[in-house]
């Protein structure tokens, strides 16, 4: 073994497997290489003089702190979902807006009317697909209104609406894309992410996430991105992603997250 | 992590059963993983107290993301990565990177035996050799040296390959050796100006 080599060998010895035969091969390079057996000394030696560095026993009671954290979760849990239940039954699933209301009833009536013709005179097709064409319009218009309040919350249910449409019509998607590139909201652009999710297969959305990846300041919404873009199978991200993992100033989850998303793409 | 396979594999199944709805689970891994992760954040905070409320968080961070676990993936992996963002975001809260300097060790229990003897004395020289280096270099040192990582798992939990944790291992003794030397000198010229 030359020096080059067991240079490159001697990286094992910190921290990972090194079988014997290689052992033994260092043992005689360093037996008649002075200088590789003082540099391989002294790493080793400051290597193992980390074991210097105790550590005490915490101070606490540190299960009892588990207990009281996982009965507090589970607390927070039941509190949560009977607040959800109670904000459910008191009108909390109605939107909030006088023209939003307006709309959401518009809608209800429309929808009693196409359930009352489907269980009533069957011939009428032509007029069925019309009335629910209406109802289709009128729920993404209900959509569109919640994607433009002011409550971050409101505009959360908006994107929610916008996952139950089959087929959303371009006006929604290009709310759903203006609202990824401009909301002050993480959750809610994190929760327009998950939404066009299910919109993979519009390539104006693969192409406007792609876009709209590097202008994003939140590193939570970048690693959101960059999981759908790999789940989308989006082969045009690999140069993007090669930019984020080698930038110095892209948050450091978002580079690696950028690196395992080359590793699955290559 | 250099557990047997039984045990890596038994991590897995009550994590799986946590990720199902069952978190009083959660207390099987709590008592197996604590003091591991104790010591990985008291190396890179150099603080008790903090070190504590870190792992706390790290198994809140579990118990919130536990759908995210993947029954193929090693819980001790997949731990490391929540303890690294926890120690990260502790961190940007606090403002800085902080490890105990010198004045603080002795309050903090850290420095268990008197700051007069030898072994005393070199442990405080590593200590702020340590201290000394970029928290991601100290982190990949503490995850090689004491938590008994090997290259590829740390490579899972950094999100790289193989090879360049190696290197970055390799870079990170190097340069601890250098601040170690510089220390060692410092010491040396301090005595002899007494």
């Amino acid at each position: 073994m030359e020096c080059p080599q067991v240079s490159e060998q001697l990286r094992d010895c910190f921290g990972d497997f090194m079988d014997e035969a290689t052992r033994a091969a260092l043992r005689t390079h360093w037996e008649k290489c002075e200088s590789c057996r003082q540099e391989a000394r002294s790493l080793l030696d400051v290597w193992e003089k980390l074991d210097l560095v105790s550590v005490p026993p915490g101070s606490g009671d540190p299960r009892s702190r588990f207990d009281a954290m996982l009965a507090s979760y589970r607390q927070g849990q039941a509190d949560a979902k009977s607040v959800v239940l109670r904000d459910w039954l008191s009108g909390g699933w109605w939107p909030r807006q006088a023209l939003a209301q307006a709309l959401g009833a518009l809608l209800f009536l429309l929808t009693g009317l196409v359930v009352g013709w489907q269980s009533g005179d069957g011939g009428q097709t032509l007029g069925l697909e019309a009335l629910e064409g209406e109802v289709r319009n009128l729920r993404q218009l209900v959509a569109l209104s919640m994607l433009e309040q002011r409550s971050a919350s409101q505009r959360l249910r908006g994107v929610s609406w916008t996952a139950q449409m089959d087929e959303p019509d371009a006006e929604v998607i290009a709310s759903l894309l203006d609202t990824l590139d401009s909301d002050s909201s993480v959750n809610v652009r994190l929760a327009v992410v998950d939404v066009l999710g299910h919109f993979g297969d519009d390539p104006r959305v693969r192409g406007h996430v792609l876009a709209s990846l590097p202008r994003q300041q939140s590193p939570f919404v970048q690693v959101s991105m960059i999981n759908l873009l790999v789940e989308m199978r989006e082969r045009r991200s690999v140069p993007l992603f090669e930019q984020l993992a080698g930038s110095e100033s892209v948050h450091e989850a978002v580079r690696d997250r950028a690196l395992w998303g080359l590793s699955e793409l290559s | 992590m250099r557990d047997s396979g039984a045990t890596t594999a038994s991590d897995t199944a009550v994590m799986l059963e946590v990720s199902n709805g069952d978190v009083g689970q959660l207390g099987v891994l709590f008592d197996r993983h604590h003091r591991q992760l104790f010591g990985f954040f008291v190396r890179m905070t150099g603080s008790p107290a903090v070190s504590e409320d870190l792992v706390q968080d790290v198994f809140l961070r579990i118990l919130k993301y536990r759908k995210t676990f993947r029954p193929d993936s090693q819980f001790s992996t997949w731990m490391y990565q929540i303890a690294r963002n926890a120690r990260i975001d502790d961190a940007r809260k606090r403002g800085k990177d902080h490890f105990l300097d010198e004045a603080q060790l002795d309050a903090s229990g850290l420095a268990v035996e008197p700051a007069d003897t030898p072994r005393r004395q070199e442990a405080d020289l590593v200590r702020r050799a340590l201290a000394d280096l970029p928290a991601e270099k100290r982190e990949l040192l503490v995850l090689a040296r004491f938590q008994g990582l090997r290259h590829k798992e740390i490579g899972k939990v950094l999100g790289c390959d193989t090879g360049t944790v190696k290197v970055r291992v390799f870079r990170a003794i190097q340069e601890l050796r250098r601040n170690y030397l510089r220390m060692t000198g410092e010491k040396v010229l301090w005595n002899a100006h007494k």
